[in-house]
């Protein structure tokens, strides 16, 4: 990335540890192995770094507010103070409960993309 | 003006809890650095950087072979020229250049097809890393040198460093034909641990050494925050004489200090190594007066012309004022414009390093 006073919200990599490079002298071969699998490496593979639901409802949103994810029934879903503005698949809800096991949260805000609303969620670890 | 590669004279709230304050990486770290920290070192998930509290510590140092700048690099580049044009992915409207232009580059995103995808707001690390591997062979490299800057967001440099034996990567880049690659920019950010940066710097040069031992000519990425990882870069530079060239890529450096602290960092260096000269990525242009007598030792690589044209905006450098102004031109055609833009782009590096010259009497 660079040198300097800040990084970028949007680049964000989990570094894993490094392969340790084995050598198979009978096929003269190389392969790099993974030879332990820390928090980073779960939550690498685990938990992307961010994810985003449209909003159809554009009247209700502001660009910038926080949401809140709740869970209800093995589902997530996502508020504006109080006010549910959609859920999480299955598959998300799923992710977003093992990543938070291993200690990684989601934070919602609303995002404008073209003329669109969308709650993005992204990591926080 | 304020030396901003000294250290804090106090510690600040995280410093005693860093290793580095404890001596523990010393002689390569010194314990004052850790004055430095401003946040905990605490990051069990390893974002962004690896700090002195990871419980695999003992692996990455393994990988960059210690915290010790010891790492002997044999390539010898010589004659780069005082402008670079930078190109993209996107070729097929860049001309061949005119001599004036013997060296051109590329960056280590335009020669990957996979490997990071942007969307939710953030970058993405893909599974799999595809590579054009035969880009070189376009018009507009023909007859050119062409340097890999092997410079990225940190999501494409961590990625490719880790997948790298997987993708037989530097061995693929050996093969495209390149002249020479730069070291991965591996980020170093001012507050965080001291540890981390230390570990930055040694996997850059180590970068470089993978090109090397593959076959392709190397040119080391330094990027230095204190006056500590300044002494240790001269005295690597001392001790591997051959390299004539470094860099630095500035694409991140954006307010006034950052830029004032690369202009310290390069000119401290200066000092104390002679014969080196610093080939600067995307360094702003409203700053290149600054390197004062300097100026002769630095050269400049960017692609401001190329995407300047792509939007029809032609580059017109005034004299008078020593800026570069950008004006709507769709008269003629985006191939013509980027040509022109180049040497319109030379031609003001070119004044401001003769302004500088003669303003210094120095003789080049």
């Amino acid at each position: 990335m660079g040198s300097g006073t800040k990084r970028k919200k949007k680049d964000q990599p989990l570094i894993r540890t490094p392969k340790v490079v084995i050598s198979n002298t009978e096929s003269n071969e190389t392969v790099g192995k993974v030879l332990t699998k820390g928090l980073a490496e779960q939550a690498a593979e685990m938990c992307p770094v961010s994810f985003q639901k449209s909003i159809s409802n554009k009247s209700i949103g502001v660009v910038g507010a926080s949401l809140e994810l709740i869970l209800h029934d093995k589902r997530y879903s996502y508020f504006l103070a109080g006010i549910e503005l959609g859920a999480l698949s299955m598959k998300e809800s799923n992710t977003v409960t093992n990543c938070g096991e291993l200690g990684i949260k989601y934070s919602g805000q609303i995002v404008d993309i073209n003329g669109n609303y969308y709650a993005r969620f992204i990591r926080v670890a | 003006m304020q030396d901003l590669l000294e250290l804090p004279n106090n510690p600040s709230l995280f410093s005693l809890a860093c290793e580095v304050s404890k001596g523990k990486f010393a002689p390569h770290i010194k314990k004052q650095e850790a004055f430095s920290v401003l946040d905990t070192c605490e990051n069990p998930f390893r974002k962004n950087i690896v700090t002195c509290k990871d419980n695999n510590i003992d692996e990455f140092l393994n990988e960059a072979q210690g915290l010790e700048l010891d790492t002997i690099l044999d390539s010898c580049v010589n004659d780069l020229p005082y402008y670079i044009p930078v190109f993209d992915r996107n070729i097929e409207l860049v001309q061949n250049l005119p001599k004036n232009f013997p060296v051109v580059a590329l960056s280590l995103k335009d020669i990957i097809t996979s490997g990071i995808t942007y969307k939710a707001g953030c970058l993405h690390e893909e599974k799999s890393i595809g590579m054009r591997r035969t880009i070189l062979q376009a018009h507009c490299f023909k007859g050119k040198k062409v340097l890999l800057f092997a410079s990225g967001p940190d999501t494409l440099i961590e990625s490719i460093w880790y997948k790298r034996d997987e993708y037989d990567f530097f061995a693929k880049i050996s093969k495209m034909g390149f002249y020479a690659a730069t070291g991965f920019n591996f980020s170093l950010i001012i507050g965080e641990c001291p540890f981390a940066q230390a570990l930055n710097m040694k996997r850059s040069l180590i970068s470089a050494s993978l090109f090397e031992q593959t076959g392709t000519l190397t040119i080391p990425h330094i990027y230095a925050l204190t006056k500590y990882q300044v002494a240790k870069w001269c005295v690597w530079l001392n001790k591997n004489q051959n390299i004539k060239y470094f860099t630095i890529n500035c694409q991140l450096q954006n307010s006034w200090k950052d830029i004032t602290h690369v202009i310290q960092a390069i000119r401290s260096i200066f000092n104390s190594v002679s014969n080196i000269h610093v080939i600067l990525h995307g360094f702003p242009i409203n700053r290149i007066k600054d390197f004062n007598e300097d100026i002769i030792r630095v050269h400049f690589a960017d692609m401001l012309p190329l995407k300047k044209a792509r939007n029809y905006r032609r580059m017109i450098f005034k004299k008078d004022d020593e800026k570069i102004r950008f004006v709507k031109d769709d008269k003629v055609s985006i191939a013509e414009l980027i040509t022109d833009n180049f040497n319109e782009k030379l031609a003001m590096l070119n004044y401001i390093k003769q302004q500088n010259i003669e303003k210094f009497k120095i003789i080049p």
